[in-house]
């Protein structure tokens, strides 16, 4: 992992601040969030405090800081989707895995998120995993869908 | 360039380019603030030095806003008056109603605003509070609900101490000031200087209190309590009790500690009288032995906890010698347990001073005698003056005694050590007898006594020039360091303290302190050297006796203590 930072570090100058961002996203592209050992490379690089690196990294939500699931399941909890039972989704997603929302299975494979709207509401409610839409969604589609990500697995 | 303008009516000279609030403050006017810290970048976060200027259309923050030309100002009309109540009701909507219970009731900014602005009931619901309290870190405790986000933390721990150990977390509604990755303080870059305390408004960070080991110990009739005092303490403790700044209360602090129920009182002094003979041998044995040199002082543990994490390269250029509080502790209970023929398991030893990071120290720090602490507590000069007002004594100036057997006498040197420049001072008076084999005429060194970030003296000392460089608040110290690695700058002694003038300005003196108290704490110590006649440490009568102990045993090992590298997220 460090030789992959290494690599993207090479590609900046040092004591460049104004990389930081750029810097960060291909970090997290990567290694799938910012790791400890990433944010004190990339300050040496550029010569800013960690504390500032992770100031300036908390503040935009698209960095994450710990390590994510193989499949992140994104609900729809938008208007729409919430009409036609998002919710019961969700607390289906929570009991099947015995975690909540934002959290992570101890297996390190599924994670559940929410999302405001995937943009699909027409076939209502929808949920995305790893890129991928499925939607007109019932628990027993649902069951299917982490079979086929199980299986994937294997 | 001096130019004219118009504050409520009536005329004031402003310097072109001077912040509002300073042309304000130095004519003797007021604005509330929150955020502003002199001498720092002002960020105009809190909004409560906000004003009324003719031709804006907005309010204007005061601490940030540079006059440029004639200006027409109003600093208490109805718009501003009812801006800034707003604005600090807002304020209070997001803090918690725990005054009564709070640390800093009495010496808090934000309660003194909200009765200055006849706050008396809340007019926002308030959020839903975290709990979140990081009792991690040894000396710092971090209360997530207290914080009102102004920033000064973030600012002295970047700007003056240049550690950067705290940030703003997330953004809007959600942020927070924490950590790199919001770890607990403990596992941070903190040195524990405890400058932020200083600067916290409310109780977002307040040190760690040792105050109920205390008195626990006190009601324990098997204990046998020791409290010492170092002359940072004694120099500002009256102002918790409204005596002006600068008074030196260390005889009559003596006697109220007696009062309160120690068994024994000393003043660290004589510590410290050890502490310097043995640096000023270190110095010449290693400009004898060609090094290492520089040799750094080691009294500061926050330098100390700087330098492990920072530059573990020159741990070994750090002087061993413990610092005067763990020489103290180590001190009673070896020498003086055998003396009195007690056992030191039941000896619970206090020490007070003007620093929280040396409670870290007394944790951390090497003990000398098997597995007991040399020292149990540390006391800030904040909670020893809580202390005596729990035990219903206050601080009485007219009764004086001084330091119970065998600790009776201190030189005036020993006092100088809570200056910055104070220790180096000292330390020439003894090299140039320990050189010379007499007194130094010319007791002062003016040039230490400047107030400066860095400052350097050379003085003869027989036939070498001994170069020293005294260096206060840690961003210079990093500056200076990284000058003698570079090879820029060579000499033979380096005194280090972490805080801005030394320990008179350190993280457990009293908050909210009057204006130039700093100037008169300083001056006190000063004023003490010139009066006291005891003004070498070699001629401190009651050292003689420990030296005698250390040459009969033949071991100095419970004066000596060592480093390790500490790796942190930097």
């Amino acid at each position: 992992m460090d030789n992959l930072i290494e690599l993207i570090l090479l590609k900046y100058p040092k004591n460049a601040t104004e990389n930081i961002i750029e810097i960060l996203l291909q970090i997290q592209e990567a290694e799938g969030f910012i790791s400890a050992q990433s944010i004190i490379m990339l300050s040496e690089h550029v010569g800013v405090q960690s504390s500032k690196i992770y100031s300036v990294a908390s503040f935009y939500d698209q960095f994450v800081f710990e390590a994510r699931a193989k499949f992140i399941i994104r609900v729809c909890s938008g208007t729409s989707c919430y009409i036609s039972g998002s919710d019961t989704i969700i607390s289906f997603l929570e009991k099947e895995f015995n975690i909540r929302i934002g959290e992570i299975t101890r297996d390190h494979v599924f994670q559940i998120e929410t999302k405001s709207c995937l943009g699909a509401c027409a076939q209502s409610p929808v949920l995305e995993i790893n890129g991928v839409f499925y939607s007109n969604l019932t628990p027993q589609r649902i069951r299917q869908i982490i079979h086929q990500c199980k299986s994937s697995l294997q | 360039m001096f130019l004219n303008i118009e504050v409520n009516n009536q005329i004031i000279k402003a310097d072109k380019g001077e912040t509002i609030l300073s042309a304000l403050n130095r004519n003797g006017m007021n604005v509330p603030t929150l955020c502003f810290l002199k001498e720092l970048n002002p960020t105009g976060a809190c909004r409560m030095c906000v004003v009324e200027v003719e031709g804006y259309e907005n309010l204007i923050t005061a601490c940030s806003q540079p006059i440029e030309g004639f200006m027409k100002i109003q600093t208490h009309s109805k718009r501003v008056l009812n801006a800034r109540k707003t604005n600090l009701e807002l304020l209070l909507a997001n803090h918690p109603d725990e005054c009564l219970y709070c640390i800093r009731n009495g010496s808090c900014e934000l309660q003194n605003l909200a009765q200055s602005f006849n706050i008396n009931e809340r007019k926002f619901k308030n959020k839903k509070f975290t709990l979140k309290v990081d009792k991690s870190s040894a000396a710092i405790v971090k209360e997530t609900d207290k914080c009102i986000l102004c920033g000064r933390c973030i600012r002295i721990c970047d700007e003056v101490q240049d550690v950067s150990a705290l940030c703003f977390i997330k953004k809007g509604s959600s942020t927070t000031v924490g950590t790199t990755l919001n770890k607990p303080l403990s596992h941070s870059n903190c040195i524990l200087c405890g400058q932020c305390i200083m600067v916290c408004p409310t109780a977002g960070l307040h040190e760690k209190s040792h105050t109920p080991q205390v008195l626990e110990a006190m009601g324990n009739p098997k204990k046998h309590t020791v409290i010492f005092h170092s002359s940072s303490v004694s120099v500002s403790i009256a102002e918790e009790f409204g005596f002006k700044a600068g008074k030196d209360v260390s005889i009559s602090l003596n006697s109220t500690l007696k009062k309160l129920g120690f068994n024994k009182v000393f003043e660290v002094g004589v510590a410290s009288d050890i502490y310097l003979i043995e640096l000023a041998e270190d110095i010449i044995n290693r400009t004898q032995n060609k090094g290492p040199l520089p040799l750094f002082s080691s009294c500061c543990p926050a330098w100390i906890q700087f330098a492990e994490q920072y530059f573990p390269g020159i741990l070994t250029s750090i002087s061993q010698i413990k610092s005067p509080q763990q020489i103290m502790g180590a001190l009673i209970k070896s020498k003086y347990a055998d003396d009195l023929n007690l056992n030191n398991k039941d000896i619970f030893t206090i020490s007070v001073m003007p620093c929280i990071a040396k409670k870290q120290e007394a944790i951390k720090g090497n003990t000398s005698i098997s597995s007991f602490s040399d020292v149990d507590c540390v006391l800030t000069t904040r909670e020893l003056a809580s202390l005596i007002k729990i035990k219903g004594f206050k601080l009485d100036d007219t009764e004086t005694q001084l330091s119970d057997a065998p600790f009776v006498n201190q030189s005036s040197a020993s006092k100088l050590l809570g200056t910055s420049g104070g220790l180096t001072e000292s330390l020439i008076r003894i090299l140039h007898h320990k050189v010379t084999g007499k007194d130094i005429n010319e007791i002062k060194q003016s040039k230490l006594r400047i107030s400066k970030g860095i400052k350097e003296i050379s003085v003869m000392l027989g036939e070498t020039t001994y170069n020293f460089a005294v260096v206060n608040g840690i961003g210079n110290a990093r500056k200076l360091i990284n000058d003698i690695m570079s090879g820029k700058k060579t000499y033979h002694f380096v005194e280090v303290m972490a805080c801005k003038e030394g320990c008179v300005n350190g993280g457990g003196q009293p908050l909210l302190s009057e204006k130039d108290a700093l100037k008169s704490r300083i001056k006190a110590i000063y004023d003490s050297d010139e009066k006291e006649s005891i003004k070498f440490p070699y001629k401190n009568p009651s050292i003689s006796e420990f030296y005698q102990a250390f040459t009969k045993s033949g071991n100095k090992n419970i004066l000596i203590t060592n480093y390790k590298e500490r790796t942190v997220l930097k």
